[in-house]
């Protein structure tokens, strides 16, 4: 579990950490903007077909 | 004759109907653990970037950002139980909180994109609004996510949920590798513009 935890939280920090470079921020800001679209399109898709999945089958 | 062809008839639907049933099931479990790892992605990259780009690149001055983070500590410890009060009495279907996931998770994505875009000049004293501005929207819609996400746990699981906890701790732990993603992009353009 310990190991988990581990992989789950704290080594993609320490990764991050060791590879951070400010020099390029607009390369991270073209990023971060393209995954936030990708996520705002995500979150509508998917909570509408649960909606969609939940209302016809009664899902309890 | 005719009754044992109604038979099958029934037979083969009904089976459909279980197969269609059963898919949905998994398809609910993917889903959820999908919600888990949009959130945990858009959420993460900006706990890790967000004090460095203020400091190292936007230049705020040290006594704007611990107001900033001092108001915005206040407002964290207001907007938590003011929201789960509002949700326990005011949402109580899965669509009404999939209808308030839809909404707060478009708010979410857009308000994540106020740090990594200055209103003001950097170095301006001003980003220290700008900062608490957006900690404080950031923080609201995180919340009333993270609040009909967990219910929603309860809502569409009777039996299953420990299966779908995996779910979301798989989505939760996929969520976190999308920084690795952006480390790997930065070095594949930086190498296309320095090789070509």
């Amino acid at each position: 579990m310990g190991e988990f935890r581990l992989v789950e939280g704290s080594l993609p920090l320490i990764i991050s950490y060791l590879f951070w470079t400010s020099t390029d921020f607009r390369l991270f800001r073209i990023f971060i903007t393209i995954l936030t679209l990708i996520a705002m399109c995500g979150f509508v898709f998917i909570t509408q077909a649960m909606k969609k999945i939940s209302c016809c089958y009664n899902i309890k | 004759m005719v009754h044992e062809r109604l038979f099958l008839f029934l037979r083969t639907s009904f089976r459909i109907k279980i197969d269609q049933l059963i898919l949905n099931q998994q398809l609910i479990y993917l889903f959820y653990s999908l919600l888990s790892f949009l959130k945990t992605s858009i959420h993460y990259i900006h706990l890790v970037y967000y004090v460095q780009t203020y400091i190292f690149i936007y230049k705020i001055n040290s006594y704007s950002f611990w107001i900033a983070e001092s108001l915005f500590l206040l407002w964290n410890c207001l907007n938590d139980p003011l929201f789960g009060w509002f949700s326990d009495r005011y949402i109580s279907s899965i669509s009404h909180r999939l209808d308030y996931l839809t909404k707060c998770g478009f708010l979410f994505c857009l308000s994540s994109l106020l740090f990594w875009y200055p209103f003001v000049e950097i170095n301006s004293s001003l980003l220290g609004l700008q900062l608490v501005l957006s900690l404080c929207l950031y923080d609201t819609f995180l919340t009333m996510i993270d609040l009909n996400y967990s219910s929603l746990l309860i809502d569409i699981s009777d039996h299953k949920r420990e299966t779908l906890s995996s779910a979301s701790a798989i989505g939760n732990a996929l969520g976190k590798y999308e920084i690795i993603l952006f480390v790997l992009w930065e070095n594949f353009v930086w190498l296309k513009v320095h090789y070509h």
